[in-house]
């Protein structure tokens, strides 16, 4: 009877009312369903932005009357098959050179021929000009081994390849050698992907950079929700799902971080003053983080009405004549 | 005070065990080339959070069967917290042009 009639301190908790219950059950649903509706859309958005279907080679070296030969590589680091295209220079009175190679970077949605950016034609030059060219397709382009798209992340690894191919790998010319200088030109996509190899790539002599981005993230987020239609607060769950899905560290693609480490190797800018894609600011801030290293050796050259990569197509002898004597200053005469 | 938590707590634990998954299932199928890799790492990724999914509703229905005010206090604060990843998208800045 004694223990019936003693107090207990054990508090009973109230139970909510219908309206609490009804309303804690409304956020929860609301909540979930928009985190799983943007959770999908992000990773809808993931898988489109890392995979192009490549777009097939339509013209080669021969097109333009010069040799060639299709080699292959892979990349450093991860070894994906690459294809590529080694163009010997053409020397006075008809002899071939690979002496002074020029790795030639296409941009993105493009192949080595990437006829759009007219790089063709301007491969086709360079060797007239006495360069080799070997110009190959970046991973998951034109005939290369499929991979994400990862705006230079990855894509630094194909140049690399590209420079071990050169320096150890079959000689596509056995009767030519070897090169005896290295140098770089890239196009946007290929020029950020250049710029990162090449700074921790001395074997890379001298970079040519044309219409390169600066840093992609703000690219990103600008032009994923101009091309694709879609507002802007998924970009950067579509970043972060492409990094859970692809491991891209988008946040490592930027050149402007990069660019310093090239000093002392000579390094040409050039970018269109009509750009509308990667605006010209990119160029400058590329330039001027370039400029402030110790011993830096850079020009920068604005294109009056180039767009985006079009600066070879608008300046056309002008453009072939800069880059051929910055590459004769950089690397020696021919 | 933890039991409350549960639902949060389980989602958690889980979406980092699935991304820890996925980035296994990349490197796992990397070796097969890009679409196996890929098909691989999306599928982990979507089966992942599908369970996550599922064990955080049974979890909150749970809690809510329980029908206390402290239980749907939690709750309440259990859907916020779930929605914070998405309302930042919407608030934080954008990176800076260079």
């Amino acid at each position: 009877m004694g223990r019936l009639g003693r107090s207990t301190d054990i508090a009973v908790e109230p139970n909510a009312s219908s309206f609490t219950r009804r309303l804690t059950a409304a956020l929860l649903i609301a909540s979930s369903g928009i985190t799983l509706a943007y959770t999908g859309a992000a990773i809808a958005m993931a898988t489109q932005l890392v995979y192009d279907p490549p777009h097939p080679i339509t013209r080669t070296p021969a097109a333009e009357g010069l040799q060639y030969r299709a080699v292959s590589f892979v990349s450093r680091q991860d070894h994906l098959t690459l294809k590529a295209w080694l163009v010997p220079g053409m020397l006075p009175g008809g002899r071939l050179t690979v002496d002074r190679t020029i790795i030639v970077v296409h941009g993105r949605d493009q192949n080595r021929a990437d006829l759009s950016g007219h790089l063709l034609g301007l491969e086709a030059d360079l060797a007239r000009r006495g360069f080799a060219v070997l110009a190959f397709d970046i991973r998951g382009m034109g005939e290369s081994s499929p991979a994400p798209q990862s705006f230079g992340y990855f894509e630094q690894r194909d140049v690399l390849g590209a420079v071990d191919f050169l320096q150890t790998g079959p000689p596509a010319y056995p009767e030519l050698g070897r090169p005896r200088a290295i140098g770089g030109l890239g196009l946007s996509y290929g020029a950020a992907s250049l710029i990162l190899a090449a700074a921790h790539e001395p074997a890379i002599r001298a970079i040519v950079s044309d219409s390169c981005y600066a840093d992609v993230m703000p690219l990103l987020e600008r032009e994923i929700p101009r091309q694709a239609h879609l507002p802007g607060f998924l970009t950067p769950g579509g970043l972060l799902a492409a990094s859970v899905i692809y491991g891209i560290d988008y946040g490592q693609a930027r050149p402007v971080a990069a660019i310093a480490g090239i000093a002392p190797r000579p390094l040409l800018i050039i970018h269109g003053a009509a750009d509308r894609d990667t605006p010209l600011s990119d160029a400058e801030a590329l330039y001027a983080v370039a400029r402030s290293a110790p011993d830096s050796h850079v020009a920068l050259w604005e294109v009056t009405g180039a767009t985006h990569a079009q600066a070879f197509h608008v300046a056309g002898v002008e453009y072939v004549d800069r880059v051929t004597a910055f590459f004769n200053d950089a690397l020696g005469a021919g | 005070m933890i039991g409350r938590l549960a639902p949060l707590l389980i989602a958690a634990g889980m979406v980092i065990l699935t991304i820890a998954l996925t980035a296994m299932a990349r490197t796992l199928g990397a070796s097969w080339g890009f679409f196996v890799e890929r098909d691989l790492a999306v599928t982990t990724l979507v089966l992942g959070l599908t369970l996550t999914t599922l064990a955080y509703g049974l979890a909150c229905y749970r809690l809510f069967c329980r029908g206390r005010s402290a239980d749907m206090f939690a709750l309440r604060i259990t859907a916020l917290v779930v929605l914070i990843p998405v309302l930042l998208t919407l608030v934080l800045p954008q990176h800076p042009a260079p």
